[in-house]
């Protein structure tokens, strides 16, 4: 594994916070959305007979709408998972990072006291990392 | 048990106790025991997921509510697909980047003092162990009548052997022994809607039609019994919607895989599970009130929790009878199985190894740890419901959502997403979601067992006690914000956690990207 040299530093923090905002901006308006979408129905068959009547025989408003948010939901699944993929292309390095760091450690108790141990001093590394190695921090 | 069920259910065991049994081999570690070590696949653990909330209460108990009481009982199932895309959304691949073992690891990844961890290890052991009480209360009942054997040999064969799959298949015998407990339920749910079409000129909009004209379409309809039970239904959704995303033995799934990418992977596929297996519900449950009839399903059990049995044996004699009870008692015994590792994780690695050795605990001594926590926590679930069968403990369940809901919940989402919030407020608004939790269950019709008597009109605490909880968080971390160099550093571990939980990697200890990622 190669060293991350200062220069790519100020790239790579760039690239991490550009990819927070970017999943905020696609995550944020579909809590909203299925929130409002799903307590809608709460509410309206709950609270008033709106979706009390009969679309055609044998089948209620209050069942179309109850049916419509397993499509809904399977359609927002889809493209979050189809976007994420795209912000992961869009933003490689952060992706690789990762799996990087997570393959790197086959023992997970390992990894949290090293993570541990790095806690204290972490918060000045974000913004003046030094150039380190993980494999090396781990003593391997 | 005629000879069937006992064929059948013997060879359910059989193969539990062979995937135990290989499990066993590879459980090793505390990694292992706790969260698999990280190593299920991603499908797998969402077909795990899937399995772990398509419980006996939602095969059983939610075709039985929409059989007797129309659309009202497919509340239950429409919100779970709708709980688990919020989970997607906001908590599931943050999970997997903060958290090892628990949900108190991605709290002390921002807030390093012993009090929040203590209280999500509290709230945590807390919503667990009354979970698994009213799981088991309700599952030992559910046994003596599809198998018609006493009550305290049903606690006791679930007993031993939620114990055996535990102790020594940990994680991977519980993920796995969902896994096939899930295949197998799916293949049972499709065996019946087909039976159930084939009854109907295989048009799933007769068995609507047929189930109208039956009750003058008062099945199809929402029913609305007055301002307290309408404000009863809206809480109860409310509360198990979000109660979901701060239930720990579902949110630790998200732990025993790889990387934030696996994680997503297990809420897509457990999403999918849910949609195409709980869309069917209503054709199955009409199925069930026009082939079995309201009253037999009455007769056989006040809530309907037999009603799916019962369209089995009218469908398909006693074999069928006898595989759908078999499949309901592997997905009682999967899901205690998976409340009691996550009580384990609780007990071993939040209080044991962190708060009580302040993480200096070698694996071995808390693999032991692990180990008797399973013994301790299944033999007082034991016991609890060996003493409770004739109690009423339907508010446990209730209460156990509610407080998911209403202190885990805000606890994660504001340690995760709000730049703001600090350790006092976590812990407050964690402790006041608790309290009111409890106070107005303490005070509810389902406590008392009855309206008379209570306080309060309503038994699902969710709409008043989930605002209470991130309000007084909310306030609390506005009252005790930083000043000068603490708040700088707070918010450079911010940004820090913001990253990880995105990325899977702190910023801080970065690697190289330069040739990698190009």
């Amino acid at each position: 594994m190669a060293t991350l040299d200062d220069a790519n530093r100020p790239v790579l923090q760039r690239a991490h916070t550009d990819m927070v905002r970017a999943r905020h901006r696609l995550v944020i308006p579909m809590v909203v959305g299925t929130l409002a979408f799903f307590f809608l129905q709460q509410v309206l068959t709950n609270f008033t007979s709106v979706l009390d009547g009969l679309v055609f025989d044998g089948m209620t408003w209050a069942y179309v709408y109850a049916f419509a948010q397993f499509f809904f939901v399977v359609i927002l699944t889809t493209i979050y998972r189809r976007r994420m993929q795209q912000l992961e292309a869009q933003f490689p390095s952060a992706a690789v990072a990762g799996a990087a760091a997570a393959a790197h450690y086959d023992d997970w108790t390992t990894m949290e006291t090293h993570q541990t141990a790095a806690e204290g001093d972490g918060d000045e590394q974000f913004e003046h990392v030094q150039g380190t190695r993980l494999d090396e921090e781990d003593g391997r | 048990m005629n000879t069937e069920s006992a064929v059948l259910f013997l060879a359910l065991v059989a193969v539990t106790l062979y995937i135990t049994y290989w499990a066993g081999k590879r459980n090793k570690s505390v990694e292992t025991h706790l969260v698999a070590k990280g190593a299920i696949a991603g499908r797998q653990n969402g077909v795990a997921i899937a399995g772990d909330f398509i419980s006996a209460a939602t095969f059983l108990g939610t075709t039985g509510a929409i059989a007797l009481g129309g659309f009202n009982g497919f509340y239950l199932a429409v919100y779970i697909p709708i709980s688990y895309l919020l989970c997607l959304l906001l908590v599931a691949e943050p999970l997997r980047n903060l958290g090892h073992f628990t949900l108190g690891d991605v709290l002390a990844s921002r807030f390093h003092g012993d009090g929040v961890r203590a209280a999500i290890a509290t709230a945590s052991v807390v919503v667990s162990l009354l979970y698994i009480v009213a799981q088991f209360v309700g599952a030992a009942l559910l046994v003596q009548l599809l198998f018609g054997v006493k009550y305290w040999q049903a606690a006791g064969a679930i007993g031993l052997l939620t114990l055996i799959y535990t102790l020594f298949g940990g994680m991977i015998a519980t993920t796995y022994i969902q896994i096939v407990k899930t295949a197998i339920l799916l293949f049972c749910g499709a065996l019946l809607l087909v039976l159930v079409l084939a009854k109907f000129g295989w048009n799933p909009l007769t068995i609507f039609q047929e189930a109208g004209e039956a009750t003058k379409d008062a099945a199809l309809k929402p029913v609305r019994k007055g301002t307290a039970a309408q404000w009863e239904q809206f809480s109860l959704i409310f509360g198990v919607t979000l109660g979901v995303l701060g239930l720990p033995h579902v949110m630790i799934r998200f732990l025993t895989v790889r990387d934030g990418a696996a994680a997503r992977t297990s809420a897509v596929t457990a999403i999918w599970i849910f949609a195409v297996f709980l869309i069917t519900l209503p054709f199955v449950s009409y199925g069930a009130m026009l082939l079995v009839g309201k009253e037999a399903i009455v007769k056989a059990s006040k809530g309907g929790n037999l009603a799916m049995p019962q369209l089995a044996e009218t469908l398909g004699g006693d074999l069928l009878l006898a595989f759908v009870s078999a499949v309901a008692f592997a997905t009682i015994l999967a899901a205690l199985s998976g409340l009691v590792i996550a009580t384990t994780g609780a007990v071993s690695h939040d209080i044991y190894g962190k708060l009580l050795r302040k993480g200096h605990v070698d694996h071995t001594r808390q693999l032991t740890v692990a180990r008797a926590t399973t013994v301790i926590s299944v033999a007082i679930s034991m016991l609890i419901a060996l003493a409770a069968q004739k109690q009423n403990v339907a508010f446990l369940a209730t209460l156990a959502i509610a407080v998911a809901a209403s202190a885990n919940l805000p606890a994660l989402l504001f340690t995760i997403y709000w730049r703001k919030a600090t350790a006092a407020g976590i812990t407050a608004g964690m402790v006041a979601g608790l309290v009111t939790a409890v106070v107005i269950i303490l005070l509810s019709p389902t406590f008392h067992g009855s309206a008379e008597g209570a306080l309060l009109p309503i038994s699902s605490p969710g709409i008043i006690s989930v605002p209470v909880g991130f309000l007084v968080m909310y306030l609390v971390s506005l009252a005790t914000q930083p000043k000068g160099e603490a708040l700088a550093a707070a918010n450079r571990l911010f940004d820090r956690i913001q990253v990880q939980a995105v990325t899977g990697i702190d910023p801080a200890k970065t690697v190289d990207l330069a040739g990698q990622g190009r």
